[in-house]
């Protein structure tokens, strides 16, 4: 017999029926444990080993082709102590991130906004909006380098059509000009997803509490303030913790649009660590620029989830 | 209990059926056994018994007649010809090749987005094809693993056909040592395009040096309708790298020295490159759109009339003669720019690289030796019009490079020089050229606002890394 089943607890009664229930419990998370342990041995090897693999790499001076030298933390100091350009990457991965989130943020609710109001051919609409979200990102990235082009790109001949500039800007050139272009890109191919997840969010929010509101007399800046925003604002922390992780490692717009130029104004982390490794061959040094994102987006992510659990409690 | 028991036995089934899949098959290594030494003799009866693991003994007894084994040999191209003719062309001489040799060919090729990272996986696998049709630029990392088969000999021999190798792709395949790493197959050069009609509208002559294409573009630019010049400065440039390279060299400066150990950025050619270029942005005689352009947006930048003058290998002639009749005859066709120490242009070589993992270095070298024939050769640089040109002596000669808008591209030969000029084709000037050390100094003096100095310093910081990496 199992031992299990007759052991003997001070505070319950002693009935075999309960002792046999909490046994049998016992038997069925062993056997669930045990069956699922290749799954997890397996997953956590395909979890593991390439973070792990990608730890040692950093930690070495490697090439493609050579075996790597162990050099502890050399590839991290010299990111942080010799790097100049390194700390600009740091700098645009942050500007980047930030300011595309923010953008899509904002828009996605506008439209989310729109698009739960009664209006005309809604459904078709809502349909339309996804088309920026299904078009590939190297097709969405070619488009806009096109459009913001200074000599032959659409943006720039309506503002000189308009008599609103006597050179035209070279949008792509610019430092500045080039990490607004490549923000409203991805503005652009994100804020579908802001929006229809935020409009999945709005229509849960009763209809109720907007008639109560209207016949208390709030306007509706009030009502959005106090019943939309509240209503929508768990999935916003979740869209917004899972787009800010996408645009960390937000490559292919990226490259196609600028390949991280001018200069180094556009590079960010998945960028500069592409252009190390696969063109100065650089492994182990590309690899240190990879996982340095790493911690900025768990900090990231620990300081927004509380604020999604909070939420739910 | 019996949960527990069934558990156990649930677990022990899967791990045996995981361990069983990874266990060897033996049989099958058996037959192979059997079949290399088969393979090696042509006849022969062979009694193979071989003890293998689970102390299975197995005894074969094999008497055949078979023909020796064909090489099974894979043939890799990264390099875009862009001329879809000229790619058929290649892979039918390597297919007839293969079948004159009595080798079969998987015949591979793709352009740099998928190449390259394929290559690079190859290289840390040491599982790379027999041949491999690349850049010069892919030599350096070859070499650091100990990749490149001795092909010294090979070279020399083919250095006996149509005149012999010209000097720079000769220079790029050799190492310090005066060994030869792998065979030049093709070469690029350059020349510049000038629009004759604009400069006599203004009373202009065709300009000649760096200084006096300053000079001509401020004089007719006329933004935003056509800006005065279009020259490659972006980071990312290969292009940029190639161009402004070849004005340091023209006003006499260089990267490395001639010994190809010490740097020589530092100079006062470096700087004037870098002011003849900061001058022409300022003035806005170039658009300032130049910053971002790939390799191919110089191209666009003439062909839709947008820019007066670039530089560029034989495409945009090509592009003209068959989609703008008008700019065509309206372009002047010149050699590339001089400075006071003479016309440099940084060549561009295609090569044949044969690693020293082939289990077939006899067929791959002759392999190279046939589609290195001179029919090839020539029917290469017809049908590609001048995009590239050729790596034999022989071969500048034809008749096709009389033509006015070929022609530059052909006398350049002499003027053409390797990375690391004045200083052998090191790893160190290959990795420097790679890594576009050279557009990233011009870059950080145009979008960064950096002076000289400090855009100077840092690309010295980066060479002399390079340095470090290639101990």
């Amino acid at each position: 017999m199992d031992r299990h089943l007759v052991v003997p607890h001070r505070d319950r009664p002693q009935g075999h029926r309960l002792s046999a229930f909490r046994g049998l419990r016992f038997e069925q998370t062993t056997l669930g444990v045990i069956l699922a342990l290749p799954l997890i041995i397996v997953l956590l090897g395909l979890l593991l080993y390439p973070i792990l693999s990608a730890v040692m790499v950093s930690l070495q001076s490697k090439t493609i082709g050579t075996p790597g030298k162990f050099i502890g933390f050399g590839n991290y100091i010299e990111l942080f102590t010799q790097d100049r350009a390194f700390l600009e990457v740091f700098a645009n991965t942050i500007i980047y991130a930030a300011g595309s989130v923010i953008l899509k943020t904002v828009l996605g609710f506008i439209l989310a906004l729109i698009l739960n109001e009664q209006i005309a051919a809604r459904g078709l609409f809502r349909g339309w909006m996804l088309i920026p979200w299904i078009i590939p990102t190297l097709v969405v990235g070619l488009t806009w380098r096109w459009m913001f082009d200074q000599s032959g790109g659409i943006i720039n001949f309506v503002l000189y059509q308009l008599g609103l500039v006597d050179i035209p800007p070279a949008w792509l050139s610019d430092k500045v000009l080039a990490r607004l272009a490549v923000m409203i890109a991805n503005a652009w191919r994100g804020v579908p997803f802001f929006a229809i997840t935020i409009l999945a969010g709005m229509q849960t929010i009763s209809a109720e509490l907007y008639e109560a509101a209207e016949i208390d007399g709030a306007s509706i800046r009030q009502r959005i303030r106090h019943i939309t925003l509240p209503g929508v604002r768990a999935v916003m922390l979740v869209t917004i913790i899972l787009s800010t992780i996408w645009t960390f490692n937000d490559f292919e717009l990226l490259w196609v649009m600028t390949g991280g130029g001018p200069s180094y104004s556009t590079h960010i982390f998945v960028t500069y660590a592409y252009s190390l490794g696969f063109m100065a061959s650089r492994f182990g040094y590309a690899t240190a620029v990879s996982l340095v994102a790493t911690p900025l987006i768990i900090i990231f992510i620990l300081l927004l989830v509380p604020r999604l659990w909070g939420d739910e409690s | 209990m019996r949960t527990m028991v069934l558990s156990v036995l649930v677990v022990l089934m899967i791990t045996s059926l995981l361990l069983g899949a990874c266990a060897a098959p033996t049989p099958q290594v058996i037959e192979k056994v059997v079949t290399q030494e088969v393979a090696k003799e042509v006849v022969k009866e062979v009694v193979v018994t071989k003890e293998v693991p689970k102390e299975v003994i197995v005894t074969q007894e094999v008497k055949v007649e078979v023909e020796k084994e064909r090489p099974q040999m894979q043939f890799w191209v990264d390099h875009p010809f862009y001329v879809k003719s000229t790619e058929g062309q290649l892979k039918s001489y390597v297919l007839e090749c293969a079948q004159k040799m009595g080798a079969d060919i998987e015949y591979s090729q793709d352009t740099d987005k998928v190449m390259w990272p394929r290559i690079d996986a190859a290289i840390e696998s040491k599982k790379l094809p027999d041949v491999l049709l690349l850049n010069l630029s892919w030599l350096p990392k070859m070499q650091k693993a100990g990749l490149p088969l001795d092909v010294t000999e090979l070279v020399k021999e083919l250095n006996g056909n149509m005149g012999g190798f010209t000097q720079g792709p000769l220079a790029s395949v050799t190492t310090a040592d005066g060994q030869a790493i792998a065979v030049p197959f093709l070469a690029s050069s350059e020349m510049q395009y000038v629009r004759q009609d604009l400069l006599d509208a203004k009373g202009l002559p065709v300009p000649d040096t760096w200084e006096d294409v300053l000079k001509t573009a401020q004089a007719i630019n006329d933004p935003p309708k056509i800006w005065g010049w279009g020259p490659q400065v972006a980071a990312s440039s290969y292009d940029a790298e190639r161009h402004r390279t070849a004005m340091i060299w023209a006003y006499g400066g260089s990267i490395m020295d001639k010994d190809g150990k010490t740097i020589k950025l530092d100079s006062p050619a470096t700087r004037e490159m870098l002011r003849v270029i900061k001058e022409a942005w300022d003035t806005n005689a170039v658009p300032k759109e130049i910053l971002s352009w790939d390799d191919a947006a110089n191209n666009k930048g003439y062909q839709s009339g947008q820019v007066a003058m670039i530089e560029n290998t034989g495409s945009v002639a090509n592009w003209l003669r068959d989609n703008d009749r008008e700019l065509f005859d309206s372009t002047t066709f010149k050699a590339f720019p001089a400075g006071p120490a003479g016309r440099f242009i940084q060549g561009d070589v295609w090569v044949l690289f044969i690693p020293n993992t082939t289990e077939y270095p006899e067929q791959a070298q002759e392999l190279v030796r046939c589609i290195s024939q001179p029919k090839l050769a020539e029917e290469l640089m017809t049908q590609m019009n001048g995009f590239r040109v050729p790596v034999y002596t022989d071969l500048t000669k034809l008749a096709m490079w009389e033509n006015r808008a070929l022609k530059p591209l052909a006398d350049a030969t002499p003027n053409t020089v390797m990375p690391g000029y004045p200083g052998p084709v090191t790893t160190v000037a290959l990795e420097t050229f790679k890594q576009n050390v050279i557009a990233k100094m011009v870059s950080r003096v145009l979008s960064d606002g950096w002076d000289a100095d400090k855009a100077i310093a840092e690309a010295i910081s980066t060479i002399e890394r390079i340095q470090k990496d290639s101990q």
